[in-house]
């Protein structure tokens, strides 16, 4: 029954400025690459229909401002968010460690239901470029203290790994929401019983015997 | 040129009393035999239109009009031809001052003023010559207009205008907020504040033309006494009385302060809030204005960067543009407004389609919003709502009650500690 509904999924891209945030979206989304840097004002979202596993599924992917006086206003837009992407930008060592401050801000924004186990994932973008300042075993390392998030190495110029980061994406946070599906369900699922259960007892009292 | 206003004025009157009695004449005119003088005497190439030859014809025509008798066919014939002439010489010297159309295009600076020659005046009334008071009658008179302030002047007063262009006085002058800085007619040595002519105080008693024309006359704006050809008791709004006394009461004023007040009665020049912070405590509409004001501000950073809004921007009325961009400085006209209450209407409406359109119908600017992160409710807030409450420092928002239990701001704290870390 669940598997026929048209689910949203909603991903949310953070990460410090200028790491390729929107370049990533766009390639995933338009598969368009454009070397022209424009900061991202505000956030804005693009919505894709992918299939995960025999499901559509509509992903609603946020891209936001990575610069701290574009950030100025609110990201109400975390909560209900269904995976949360990190990127960092391969050639630069404080995009790296912005990370875990990143990861701490949503969490509280944010403010999931079972924070240690909130689907993130890590993506080192931009492996393009010769002068690689951040290597795949620090960036492993930290992923994996942080429960063994998901770990990718994407070039968004290149189109490298973008689609199979995104599949992840689109199945971790997949994940998350059929787990919330179900505690949507429950209460139905207790009301048809009820239901069941008048119609049975009433039968009841109407039987004869 | 001088001359022509007159011959014009004969001309249109000439004209009125031909078109009757032609209309009369056209079915006995027929039937007499075509004998008459006029045919013989009064005949000049049409095609040679020379100035000299008309003036010499109508001349002649004028003296042959008069030797006819009264009210016979043969001067109604003569009548019509003169007319029919000094149409001619009209249409002559039109062609030549088109000739000289250069010469007239040519834009004349006096006194700041740029007069330019009105060709063709559309308007429907005659407008009042801003320099001699006296009526610029359209089909006769030619005029100059300024461009700038819109002020109005014969073309032959053109050597007298003595005013300074109000867009160079109002450019360079800030509006006068005192009430009536009048210091009497003696510190004016008894003269105009305009021309220097002697003026005096009316006697009443003496109801004579000729002190009529010398009434000493005070402007309500400036305090000054003007002469009679310089103030004609035109009633304007005084800004003083308005800011002072939320006073909107018209008075009489100088034709050069009516000017002024006119030019910048839309302009937005006035801070209430500093020149007169108490009619806020006492004007109730004043104060919501105000909150209005304030909360459109903290909009206006989600419909800047709303790309949906900026798309649907062309629907939204010029007056929602005008009110959302608005600063806190008020124009005489929007303090007309707010008296009357219209202002807050208006006002009222902008604030309601914009928070419709951030709170309820965009996704963008409605995700956008704030969850109080210490309360840690699921209702979305804004910047905007009254219970809410923005951080100086780093613009997240919290319920007032939440904050104020709390006092410090939480996000600035996390702000700090990683900073700190970073420098570790």
């Amino acid at each position: 029954m669940a598997t026929r509904k048209k689910v949203l999924l909603k991903v949310i891209i953070l990460g410090d400025s200028s790491v390729g945030k929107t370049s990533l979206m766009n390639q995933y989304v338009n598969k368009k690459f454009t070397n022209q840097y424009k900061a991202t004002i505000g956030a804005d979202f693009l919505t894709k229909e992918v299939m995960v596993d025999d499901r559509i599924v509509t992903m609603q992917i946020w891209d936001t401002a990575g610069q701290e006086r574009f950030q100025s206003l609110g990201v109400a837009f975390y909560r209900g968010a269904d995976c949360c992407v990190l990127v960092f930008d391969v050639t630069s060592p404080g995009s790296f460690k912005s990370l875990d401050g990143w990861r701490d801000e949503f969490l509280i924004q944010a403010s999931p239901s079972d924070p240690d186990h909130f689907p993130f994932v890590v993506l080192g973008n931009k492996v393009d470029l010769d002068n690689r300042a951040v290597s795949t075993k620090r960036a492993q390392q930290w992923c994996q203290s942080k429960n063994g998030l998901p770990y990718f190495e994407t070039s968004a110029k290149e189109a490298v790994n973008v689609e199979q980061a995104f599949k992840t994406i689109a199945r971790n946070a997949l994940a998350q929401e059929s787990d919330v599906e179900l505690y949507n369900e429950f209460p139905d699922q207790i009301k048809l019983d009820g239901g069941s259960s008048d119609n049975r007892s009433s039968g009841g009292d109407n039987c004869a015997c | 040129m001088s001359s022509l206003p007159n011959d014009f004025l004969f001309n249109v009157e000439m004209n009125d009393s031909v078109i009757s009695l032609s209309s009369i004449s056209s079915d006995s005119v027929s039937s007499e035999s075509s004998t008459s003088i006029s045919d013989n005497f009064l005949t000049i190439n049409e095609n040679d239109l020379n100035e000299d030859i008309l003036r010499k014809e109508i001349e002649k025509c004028n003296q042959m009009i008069r030797t006819t008798k009264e009210c016979s066919q043969e001067r109604m014939r003569l009548v019509r031809r003169l007319v029919e002439l000094r149409f001619k010489l009209e249409m002559v010297t039109e062609i030549k001052a088109l000739e000289n159309k250069n010469q007239l295009i040519e834009t004349k600076v006096i006194f700041g003023h740029h007069l330019s020659f009105v060709w063709k005046p559309n308007w429907l009334e005659n407008k009042i010559c801003d320099v001699c008071a006296k009526t610029i009658w359209k089909y006769m008179h030619q005029l100059y207009e300024c461009s700038d302030c819109g002020y109005y002047c014969h073309i032959f007063c053109l050597d007298k205008i003595k005013r300074v262009c109000t867009a160079v006085l109002a450019s360079e002058h800030s509006m006068i907020l005192t009430i009536t800085p009048s210091n009497g007619l003696l510190s004016q040595d008894y003269k105009c504040a305009e021309c220097q002519s002697y003026i005096r105080i009316r006697n009443t008693k003496l109801s004579s033309e000729d002190t009529l024309s010398l009434e000493a006359r005070l402007c309500d704006y400036d305090g000054k006494f003007y002469c009679p050809l310089h103030h004609w008791n035109n009633t304007a709004l005084i800004p003083a009385r308005v800011l002072c006394n939320w006073q909107f009461e018209k008075k009489c004023v100088s034709q050069a302060s009516f000017q002024l007040l006119n030019y910048n009665y839309k302009s937005k020049m006035y801070n209430l809030e500093k020149h007169n912070p108490k009619l806020f405590t006492y004007l109730e509409s004043l104060n919501k204005i105000k909150n209005i004001k304030n909360s459109l501000v903290k909009m206006k950073k989600y419909l800047v960067l709303c790309k949906v809004w900026n798309a649907q921007l062309k629907n939204v009325s010029s007056r929602c543009h005008e009110l959302l961009y608005d600063s806190v400085l008020y124009s005489m006209k929007d303090m007309v407004e707010i008296h009357s209450g219209l202002f807050l209407e208006d006002l009222q409406r902008v604030y309601d389609i914009c928070e419709k359109h951030i709170r309820y119908e965009c996704e963008i600017c409605k995700n956008q919003g704030y969850i109080c992160e210490l309360c840690q409710k699921d209702t979305i807030i804004f910047p905007f709502d009254e219970d809410a409450h923005s951080c100086d420092k780093c613009d997240n928002v919290y319920h007032y009650q939440c904050w104020k239990n709390r006092d410090f701001c939480p996000k600035c704290k996390r702000i700090k500690e990683r900073s700190r870390l970073q420098e570790v």
